[in-house]
């Protein structure tokens, strides 16, 4: 009876959408380590690390992978291996300037950072998403080879954003390679 | 068996069966009808909300000229009726869409793509007859219809099985008016009556189907997929085989045969730049340099127009663009000394071409044209490394 329940717990725990993340998180996968803040939730049903703490709509923080000849979502500009960290924000900052179902984007800030000890670029921008709320971004992202690193955070301009733009950077600079070509 | 057949056929009695079959608004005697009254009302809450969006695009001139091409197409009458008016949208892809109400939305996509009056007049008629022969009360009573013919098919043969839910097809209503169209009935009435209203007009008829081969050819040599009925194919092609039947039907006796072309460029060309730079943003480089081209045959000699065209160039990288690029941001310059995102362009490019002493001097200029530019920090390390 134990072994069943047991096992049913662990069913359980495996499928649930969303699990109480916090400390050292590596995907070996995707060759990344970070720290997550304690407290937060990790998602489990998308294909990227992405973590939140109250809930997808007042803030989300996204760490993925790209490969550089993956389409992008909203504009058919590639990144190139070869791009230096301002054609990559061009690129980038055009795609999610380009999605149909928001409006009034803005690009507040866009300026070089390092990430992992690599060049990248770091976006601050604004928008009306459909429902007519101002949402804030900080979008950070570099190339390393044929990748494209991103990590995004996002929540609506009023309150939000400010509470947890620390953790975000927080979670940024903590970001390492597993393993270093 | 017997019994369930004859319960059905109660039900289907007592429920009844709205009338598809409306006289068009422009009849004297029509007035709307209750449900109909119902759809305005909900439309203008969405055209409310469409209106508070952000997503209007807001040149009074391109309005003003748009409304006034609308209303050569319908008289005052039929205006009193449906207070007709026509809001442009930024928005880089090929549609527009009518309200039952009147107000009909265009993309900057579209009207970009246009070549003069006749042809936009050809597709407010379109969208205009939807609104007159009230296609989208006959489509939501045929929707009722058939939900309330299956509700009651589902309750009666529930103990055979189920046959789905059908109750989302009513909540997708507004999609199904705006991005898949009407039925193609309808749509080839809309053809028809937006043809005779052309002609009517003084319009060329011969352009009536060219926009449509325009649109056409794109969504092919481009492998457009738009989830929109003006940038699909088979939609498309629809209207080409419509208006060509009907051309060649008509007896088209001596007439005007207005095409307004140099009228519709100068009210509109602000469309086609803004549009381009829209294009340029989504990396359709092709439809944004045809864009920037239409603008400068209209404006010859502005900065902006040759500061798009350069950052095309520089940003598709083909061969001999790098030279291009060079050379439209120069222009821009020329034509505009103070214009600081062409020193930029020209410094980015002198930076990879290795070209120091030429890259500074350009990336400083910027810099003191736009102290505050979003970039400044890179331009800043660029001058850093260039020292």
């Amino acid at each position: 009876m134990k072994k069943w329940l047991v096992l049913l717990t662990l069913l359980a725990v495996g499928c649930a959408p969303w699990v109480r993340v916090g400390g050292v998180y590596q995907d070996t996968e995707r060759n990344f380590s970070v720290d997550l803040p304690p407290g937060w939730m990790k998602s489990n049903m998308d294909k990227s690390l992405l973590i939140t703490r109250d809930g997808m709509l007042l803030q989300t923080i996204v760490i993925e992978r790209l490969k550089t000849t993956d389409e992008l979502l909203y504009t058919k500009k590639k990144l190139e291996p070869s791009m230096v960290p301002q054609e990559a924000a061009e690129v980038i900052g055009d795609n999610i300037g380009s999605n149909p179902s928001i409006t009034d984007f803005t690009l507040l800030e866009n300026a070089p950072t390092t990430i992992a000890n690599r060049p990248g670029f770091k976006l601050l921008y604004q928008y009306k998403n459909k429902d007519g709320l101002q949402v804030k971004g900080m979008y950070c992202g570099f190339l390393s080879g044929d990748w494209f690193y991103a990590l995004r955070y996002t929540a609506p301009a009023r309150y939000y954003f400010d509470k947890d733009v620390g953790t975000f950077e927080k979670v940024l600079s903590s970001f390492t390679f597993i393993k270093t070509a | 068996m017997r019994s369930t057949f004859l319960i059905l056929v109660v039900i289907l009695g007592v429920v009844g069966c709205a009338t598809t079959n409306l006289h068009p608004l422009t009849e004297r005697s029509v007035e709307l009808e209750a449900d109909e009254a119902r759809i305005w009302t909900r439309c203008q809450e969405q055209e409310q909300l469409l209106d508070r969006s952000g997503l209007l695009y807001e040149d009074s001139e391109t309005r003003e000229y748009v409304n006034t091409v609308a209303a050569k197409l319908e008289p005052a009458e039929v205006y009193a009726k449906i207070p007709f008016r026509v809001e442009v949208i930024k928005d880089p892809r090929l549609n527009a869409f009518a309200f039952p109400n009147g107000v009909i939305y265009v993309h900057t996509g579209i009207l970009s793509r246009m070549d003069n009056e006749a042809q936009l007049a050809t597709l407010l008629a379109h969208e205009m007859t939807h609104c007159t022969h009230r296609h989208a009360v006959k489509q939501f009573r045929d929707l009722q219809n058939k939900t309330a013919f299956l509700a009651t098919v589902q309750v009666t043969t529930a103990p055979l099985g189920g046959i789905g839910d059908l109750a989302t097809l009513l909540g997708t209503f507004g999609t199904l008016a705006a991005v898949t169209g009407y039925s193609r009935e309808h749509e080839t009435e809309a053809d028809e009556q937006g043809f005779r209203r052309v002609v009517e007009a003084g319009y060329d008829p011969q352009e009536t189907p060219k926009l449509f081969q325009h649109l056409k050819r794109e969504v092919e040599e481009e492998k457009i997929k738009e989830p929109f009925f003006f940038g699909t194919h088979p939609r498309l092609q629809e209207r080409i085989e419509n208006y060509e039947r009907l051309l060649a039907r008509e007896q088209l006796g001596p007439m005007a045969k207005t095409k307004n072309a140099e009228q519709f460029t100068q009210k509109v060309h602000r469309v086609f730049l803004d549009n381009a730079s829209l294009d340029l943003k989504r990396g359709r480089f092709n439809q944004a340099q045809s864009g920037i081209e239409k603008y400068l045959a209209v404006r010859g000699e502005e900065a902006r127009p040759y500061f798009l065209l350069g950052e095309l160039c520089r940003q598709r990288a083909g061969q001999g663009d790098a030279e291009k690029a060079i050379g439209c941001y120069r222009k821009s310059i020329e034509l505009d000394p103070s214009y600081a995102e062409a020193y930029r362009g020209l410094g980015f490019l002198y930076l990879k071409q290795k070209e120091k002493g030429l890259a500074k001097a350009r990336f400083e200029r910027y810099l003191a044209l736009a102290p505050q530019a979003a970039d400044r920090l890179y331009i800043e390390q660029y001058m850093k490394e260039l020292q």
